[in-house]
């Protein structure tokens, strides 16, 4: 029994010796602009620090909005709420051609503008 | 901050800095410190397909650039990487269910493997267990790279390939076996 023990740890301490060799030898690698290679492929991984900030502030926005909502439940009296924005809306609407100009104008605008940002802050 | 400073700085200061302060400098010291045993760890898994490794290996570091901010201090970086790494190896091999065939079954390899970059006298030793690794199947190649070329511990290799620590025990008490049939005629 004992020497079938002994056997297996001599294996096993010759396996050992042979792998410290084997890891003595391993060669280095030399660069050879690998380094250059992934750092080329970083910029546009830039956004993504910038990303998950954004997605933070959106978390905080949106609890801050949920608590208001709450606070807003609780405190605020809906009916006259809802009753005082009904009474905003008009009875009649009249289109003139100077609205209708104004109306494109601002969509126009706001079109552009949203382009533009998603252009130059992309994610 | 330059280079040369930067190379005094330990990984967990390279690692602050390049997610702090979206540092490339800091990142480009850690790519360089490690990419030479990732590259050689992704050979090893790949039987030796240099491009392939290489490709991996940019990947891997391109993934760890990208959750840098979620790597925790208790595991070793080198770990960390290699965990990223050996999880796009797997990922490629699902893909293409890479060949597990012995290397002298493939010429090209066994050339590859014959060119390795290495002079000493101890380069036969490492060749002959970089044939007899590659002829094993991934799981257990890389168990064995890990515990016998790493030298880390049967828990660490379990936590950095995910999987159970009695796994681990199986592949590396059956890969000594396939090993030390193999390496015989280095031992006498």
């Amino acid at each position: 029994m004992n020497t079938k023990d002994s056997n297996v740890t001599q294996k096993e301490s010759d396996l050992d010796s042979l792998f410290a060799a084997a890891r003595l030898s391993q060669p280095a690698l030399c660069d050879d602009n690998f380094t250059k290679m992934v750092i080329n492929h970083l910029p546009k991984m830039a956004s993504i620090h910038q990303n998950i900030k954004l997605r933070k502030s959106f978390s905080f926005d949106l609890v801050g909005a949920l608590i208001g909502l709450l606070c807003a439940y609780f405190f605020v009296d809906q009916t006259t709420v809802m009753s005082s924005m009904l009474a905003l809306v008009p009875e009649s609407l009249v289109i003139s051609p100077l609205y209708m100009v104004a109306g494109v104008s601002a969509f126009m605008l706001s079109s552009i503008a949203a382009w533009w940002a998603f252009e130059n802050v992309r994610l | 901050m330059t280079r040369q400073t930067l190379d005094s700085l330990d990984e967990a200061k390279l690692v602050a800095l390049a997610v702090s302060e979206n540092n490339q400098l800091a990142f480009s010291e850690l790519v360089n410190r490690h990419q030479s045993n990732l590259r050689y760890s992704l050979r090893q898994l790949t039987n030796w397909d240099e491009a392939l490794a290489d490709d991996l290996a940019q990947d891997t570091f391109i993934q760890a650039f990208k959750e840098l901010a979620k790597f925790r201090h208790d595991a070793k970086f080198s770990s960390w990487l290699y965990r990223i790494g050996y999880n796009m190896f797997l990922q490629h091999a699902r893909k293409k269910s890479l060949d597990t065939q012995s290397i002298d079954e493939q010429p090209v390899l066994a050339n590859q493997l014959e060119q390795a970059p290495v002079g000493d006298d101890d380069s036969e030793v490492h060749r002959q267990v970089a044939k007899l690794l590659a002829g094993l199947d991934p799981e257990r190649r890389s168990v064995l790279h890990l515990f016998l070329h790493r030298q880390h511990t049967q828990q660490e290799i379990a936590k950095i390939m995910g999987i159970p620590h009695g796994t681990v025990k199986t592949h590396i008490n059956r890969g000594r076996v396939v090993l030390q049939d193999g390496m015989r005629p280095w031992r006498q």
